[in-house]
């Protein structure tokens, strides 16, 4: 057999381990310490063991070199560990490093393809297309970059969050785009501050300088007047007697507004009737004491297991679990360590807890198979 | 007012400042703390009988064979405990409060009035059987009218600041009036994980906490224990997390007196069961050992091998030969006296599938349940009991 197809053959099923592994977050399996003995865990056909090799693959042998894009770099334990196209440490070649994140550049680096990219974040733009210099333009407020590199504003016309000019309905005030019909800082007009205006210039609903409980003077329909503040509401329409006398906020009876009752089993927190049927309120919040991790089969019973990225702690039907990501297992039982092999690259744990590859020969686990090449001369099937 | 006291000190699982004050008022206005959550026959508060497919013929197992019954909740469904007094009184409980009682002819089953989890169930006979949670409540089954699913609780308010506690794992007693449970530890210092009362004691029962680590200090944390199981002398044994493995001689002038026993793992053991002087444990990974009484009073340990890594959740037999173990990844095995041999359960995807609990009046009654397991080995005629 040809041995270039041969090797490509293997290295494409590899990478397509790889991909279908990155790309899928479907459990493994459930179930907390389960351990085991390649039934619960296997996520790939094995052929771990040189034994299973041949017998599976009657022409392939034992293989060691790392195939692209994997590496045996020095700072990993294992063979083939480090995959050279994504890994930030060994970008392309070992010990070659991305740029560590820079403070003031708004930009960070991936390693992608084998090659460091930089990304910029949120609202920054990387317009001259220099790393030096990072992500150097906000691309949320440049008038001359405004949403995108060179899409510039019109002359005097601001850029407001990624967009030339103010939306409908507001005007620009010191260089921001406010609602002047209700911005108590600028109340019908720029610079107008209801908290600042003299008296003759507010509209007081009972009366000069009285503001009832719960009220305050605010900018309403462009003109600042004696109104209910924050979750304060007037439901009784009595204003100018007991004022703003309902915190809609956690009234069971004016819940988020006036006259929105919750039952009796309810309370209202943050302006909605807690809970829902079907839901359990515990405290403040509402949860499936079914799956919630945080309130398992009861309030404040919290599932327990290291949370990270190769595995978290579940809650299956009202009963704590612990669930390994893909590619990864609790090969020896503890809670406590959570899914601690990789099994996309431990030769001892090669694809399933306790499949095996040839460890003192010395054959790499990639992608979780024991990795094989075609037979030739010198290598001992 | 001594019981209430007890409650209030010695139970931080139980004793939530909610079912204090319950059991406070109620003492107060001379009532009885409790109310009925569940009667089939609707004679007090409406029931919640849960719907479920329409009864199936009853049928008989093959001999020597597992077989599935037809379960009366549809799944999926999670029945995480089960015992019974005979083989016409068995009780099962699940998430969320599912309990199912088989009479011996037929299966009823309901809800408890509550979201949470009941986690295991025991009882000391049939007027007195005891659900427990992953809360802060116990409910109890005292009328032994076997046609009337009627449980009385005591508890804090669901959701409420006051729910949170830890949950128990386990219970066992001697009898009615020598009663265990055990919990998790919870991160809590200082925090008892094994009780004692008397006995339910019309809903407020006198909890009371012993410390199981000799030497210990008072606000050293104890081990959370995973299973208690104790011989007709009420020789009591516990073992849990880390393989912390004691036994007591029992409860004796209102304490008890506790042996460390060397497990020989550090992984969770999560079931026990004895008979004479062997006293078998098993968790995590496959782990099994078997603890044997010597003349001397010591006690040895033996590390049994299992024939795969699950997580061993449940423990039953009859004798030195005749165990039945049942765990994870649909994991049934059988000892033989000589060895542990895995048994199929006979389901699709039994790999996702886990025992939860075991129980049996004899050989020829044995129940198997859990996460969409519902199994029964022997000659009692069934709903849909059907040869895998």
């Amino acid at each position: 057999m040809n041995r270039g197809k041969l090797a490509g053959a293997v290295l494409g099923a590899s990478l397509v381990t790889v991909a279908a592994l990155s790309a899928c977050n479907a459990p493994l399996r459930a179930g907390i310490d389960t351990a085991p003995d390649g039934d619960g865990t296997r996520f790939t056909s094995v052929d771990a063991s040189s034994n299973d090799a041949s017998a599976a693959e009657a022409l392939l042998c034992i293989a060691h070199e790392c195939p692209a894009p994997f590496e045996t770099c020095p700072d990993k334990s294992g063979l083939c560990t480090t995959d050279l196209s994504n890994d930030v440490e060994h970008c392309g070649a070992c010990d070659v490093r991305c740029p560590a994140e820079a403070a003031g550049v708004d930009a960070f680096f991936i390693c992608a393809e084998g090659r460091c990219q930089m990304i910029c974040r949120e609202n920054a733009g990387d317009c001259d297309h220099l790393v030096d210099d990072g992500c150097e333009v906000a691309l949320d407020s440049d008038p001359a970059n405004c949403g995108a590199c060179g899409n510039a504003c019109a002359p005097g016309e601001i850029c407001w969050q990624g967009a030339c000019g103010c939306p409908p309905g507001t005007s620009v005030c010191n260089g921001q785009c406010v609602r002047l019909s209700s911005d108590p800082q600028n109340c019908g007009a720029c610079g107008n501050a209801c908290d600042q205006a003299p008296a003759s210039a507010v509209t007081w609903r009972c009366g000069e300088g009285v503001i009832p409980d719960g009220a305050t003077v605010s900018c309403v329909n462009s003109r600042c007047q004696t109104i209910c503040q924050g979750s304060r509401s007037d439901c009784n329409n009595d204003f100018c007697g007991d004022g703003c006398e309902v915190s809609i906020e956690d009234d069971a009876k004016n819940c988020g507004a006036c006259g929105t009752k919750c039952t009796d089993d309810q309370i209202c927190f943050d302006r909605k009737c807690l809970c829902d049927p079907g839901s359990t309120r515990c405290s403040f919040s509402c949860v499936d004491l079914q799956s919630d991790p945080k309130n398992c089969g009861a309030c404040g019973n919290m599932c327990p297991g290291p949370e990270g990225s190769s595995g978290s702690a579940v809650c299956v039907m009202g009963r704590c679990s612990y669930q390994c990501a893909v590619g990864y297992g609790d090969c020896d039982g503890r809670l406590e360590n959570g899914c601690e092999v990789d099994l996309t690259n431990d030769v001892r744990n090669c694809g399933a807890c306790g499949a095996q590859c040839d460890v003192a020969g010395g054959q790499p686990c990639i992608g979780g198979k024991c990795l094989t090449g075609p037979c030739d001369a010198g290598v001992i099937n | 007012m001594s019981a209430l006291c007890s409650a209030r000190a010695a139970l931080p699982l139980l004793a939530s400042s909610a079912l204090v004050s319950i059991v406070a008022s109620c003492a107060a206005q001379g009532e009885a703390p409790l109310r009925p959550l569940v009667e089939l026959d609707g004679s007090t508060d409406a029931p919640i009988v849960i719907p479920g497919p329409d009864a199936a013929a009853l049928q008989l197992c093959t001999d020597g064979r597992w077989c599935a019954v037809a379960s009366p909740v549809p799944a999926p469904y999670s029945f995480n405990g089960i015992w019974g007094s005979g083989p016409a009184n068995v009780w099962i409980v699940g998430s969320p409060d599912i309990a199912i009682h088989w009479n011996g002819v037929d299966f009823s089953s309901a809800r408890l009035g509550t979201k949470q989890t009941l986690f295991g169930i025991w009882g000391s006979g049939p007027t007195d059987v005891w659900a427990f949670s992953t809360g802060d409540v116990l409910w109890h089954h005292a009328s032994g009218d076997l046609r009337r699913m009627e449980w009385m609780a005591s508890h804090g308010d669901a959701g409420g600041e006051s729910a949170w506690t830890s949950p128990v794992h386990g219970m066992w007693g001697r009898g009615a009036a020598d009663v265990w449970a055990i919990g998790s530890a919870n991160g809590g210092l200082g925090q008892a994980t094994v009780w004692h009362c008397d006995g339910w004691n019309g809903g407020a029962p006198g909890w009371v906490e012993t410390r199981t680590t000799p030497g210990a200090m008072p606000w050293d944390s104890e081990p959370s224990f995973n299973a208690i199981w104790g011989d007709p002398d009420g020789e009591v044994w516990v073992v849990g997390d880390g393989g912390k493995t004691r036994y007591s001689s029992g409860w004796k002038d209102g304490a008890a007196t506790w042996v460390v026993v060397d497990s020989g793992t550090s992984l969770p053991l999560h079931a026990l069961w004895g008979t004479g002087n062997e006293i078998w444990a098993a968790g995590a990974a496959g782990t099994v050992r078997r603890f044997a009484r010597q003349p001397d009073g010591t006690v040895t340990t033996d590390d049994v091998a299992f024939p795969n890594r699950a997580t061993i959740r449940a423990l039953a037999g009859f004798a030195s030969n005749d165990i039945w173990a049942g765990g994870s990844d649909g994991t049934l095995a059988h000892w033989d006296g000589t060895a542990w041999e895995l048994v199929d359960i006979g389901v699709e995807d039994a790999t996702s599938r886990e025992i939860f609990a075991l129980w049996a009046s004899g050989p020829e009654d044995v129940w198997a349940v859990g996460r969409n397991v519902f199994l029964h080995k022997g000659s009692t005629l069934l709903p849909g009991t059907a040869t895998p």
